[in-house]
């Protein structure tokens, strides 16, 4: 078997046996979006126009608050040593761990998503834009999240410094997200936000696999 | 400006454009001050730094 | 040619740089204040009135130059954290750790005088225009780079950390301005107008001679904080016991 398919799976099997990082973000997602319709108002009309953002938020603040410790076991085992010193590519690496955590913590979100959407009565027919959105959002957000966790790695307590860090930069994704369900649910054409959101998805899986090598470089070094 | 009130005033706009200006110069004053700060407490720690090394090599 | 790059190599080591940093950190400090002066002077009292705007818009002779600064000032960090991270040299943090507060500072000027300009232009301190939320995402962006660095116990994995938060913030600030720009035409049309448009030269003096006095202002305080970072940065280093005498 190829060797990356290997490491593949057997960090897909890594993040499944910690179920408790998989189930948290989950439980953080649906808690948190059943709080706004009790904070604001249970009227349809309102909770339909706030329903994109509070899901694209919602989705974004799990995400990063469940990535915070992607890499921190690696790093005390030493497992990230050796990543470094091999010389086979630590971007490939990253880039199949980052794929790998996003299959088990935010597919599930998204899954589950469809929920959210029948207690925020969002219209079901831009249910399609809204699920191909989070698709590529979630993708983007993981790699970002992975460069916040890779950045804070030797730090004990980086939680909200993560967010702090990564919730400037990930702003147009959140833009181009949300805005696309918004115009898919008020019949408008969500493609152009859809097209953009892509974009970005491409960019930040091309360049912050980078980045995110180079800050695990820094803080092995150190 | 056509008169020292008209300049006081600035028509009617004087209660936005003097606390804008204020707050320019106030925090470009202030940023002298951090600068200054910055400084005293930088060289307080190099010097405890040689203090230690120089302790160390005794 | 060779001249200038020795000016640059000599410069670039940290004894030579503590050295020249302070008489031409002295020097800008004067032609700051100098060119500040008269900027106020032309802006307040000689510029014409507006026939729109009336004197509401001098605002703009604190508003302009800082958010303009504040863009500069990111260039200016993001340029030095590329140059650290790719020859490895401490002066270059030097200047992003002491370029970040300050850049911060010229981003909340930007952001305060601009609502006070808002309010009589708009009728509301704050509006979700383009410019005014671009310039408070790029102040949250340097609360993170300030953060990230000092976070760390060794200060040069937080240098390098928070170097890469700067080039990874340099590649989205244009982009979250274009995500913002989208965003702002797809709720408001194009209802807001820019707060500057074609400007007369009786009024175009003063700002450009104001910006010329930001970019002085930033200049002495960017060396005398660099001064401090590059002396905390090389404190294991024989030079620095001389400097400061111990």
């Amino acid at each position: 078997m190829n060797p990356w398919i290997r490491f593949f799976r057997s960090e897909l099997g890594l993040s499944w046996r910690e179920r408790r990082r998989v189930l948290l973000p989950l439980v953080f997602f649906v808690v948190v979006a059943a709080l706004f319709p009790l904070a604001m108002t249970p009227r349809p009309a309102t909770l339909r126009l706030i329903a994109p953002g509070v899901i694209w938020v919602d989705v974004m603040l799990a995400t990063f608050l469940g990535l915070e410790s992607l890499f921190r076991q690696d790093y005390e085992e030493g497992v990230l040593e050796q990543w470094i010193l091999s010389p086979s590519s630590l971007e490939l690496r990253v880039f199949l761990k980052v794929i790998s955590f996003w299959t088990v913590t935010s597919l599930p979100l998204i899954i589950m998503s469809p929920i959210l959407v029948l207690w925020l009565s969002f219209p079901v027919r831009a249910l399609a834009v809204l699920l191909v959105g989070l698709l590529l959002g979630t993708v983007a957000l993981s790699f970002l999240g992975a460069l916040g966790a890779a950045l804070t790695v030797s730090l004990r307590e980086s939680g909200m410094l993560v967010a702090i860090l990564l919730l400037p930069v990930a702003t147009p994704i959140l833009i181009f997200g949300a805005h696309s369900a918004l115009l898919a649910a008020a019949r408008e054409n969500p493609r152009p936000a859809l097209y953009l959101l892509a974009t970005l998805f491409f960019l930040t899986v091309g360049l912050v696999p980078k980045a995110i090598s180079t800050a695990l470089k820094v803080s092995y070094e150190a | 400006m056509t008169s020292f009130h008209e300049f006081l005033t600035m028509g009617r706009f004087g209660v936005f454009v003097w606390p804008a200006f204020g707050m320019g110069l106030f925090t470009m004053l202030f940023n002298i001050y951090l600068a200054h700060l910055r400084e005293k407490s930088v060289l307080r720690d190099v010097r405890e730094v040689h203090q230690a090394s120089r302790e160390n090599q005794s | 040619m060779t001249a200038i790059r020795l000016f640059f190599h000599r410069l670039a080591s940290p004894p030579h740089f503590y050295e020249l940093s302070k008489p031409w950190g002295r020097a800008f400090a004067w032609i700051a204040l100098v060119l500040i002066l008269v900027g106020l002077y032309g802006g307040l009292w000689l510029a014409p009135r507006d026939f729109q705007q009336g004197n509401g818009y001098r605002i703009m002779y604190v508003h302009v130059p800082s958010a303009w600064m504040s863009l500069f000032v990111f260039m200016v960090m993001a340029a030095s954290a590329f140059v650290g991270l790719v020859w490895r040299m401490r002066l270059a943090y030097a200047v992003a750790a002491a370029s970040a507060p300050l850049g911060a500072a010229f981003t909340a000027v930007a952001l305060v005088t601009g609502s006070l300009w808002g309010k009589p232009m708009w009728g509301t301190y704050w509006v979700w225009d383009a410019r005014l939320t671009s310039e408070l995402i790029l102040f949250f962006l340097y609360l993170g780079f300030i953060t990230l660095n000092r976070s760390f116990e060794d200060q040069q994995t937080g240098d390098r950390a928070a170097a890469i938060l700067a080039l990874v913030g340099a590649i989205d600030v244009p982009i979250v301005h274009y995500s913002v720009d989208w965003w702002q035409t797809l709720h408001q049309g194009s209802s807001f107008k820019g707060l500057t448009s074609e400007i007369a030269p009786s009024m175009l003096w003063p700002l450009l001679v104001m910006m010329a006095g930001f970019m002085f202002y930033y200049g002495w305080l960017v060396l005398w904080r660099a001064r401090s970072e590059i002396l905390l940065r090389e404190a294991d280093r024989e030079w620095t016991r001389k400097v400061v005498g111990s």
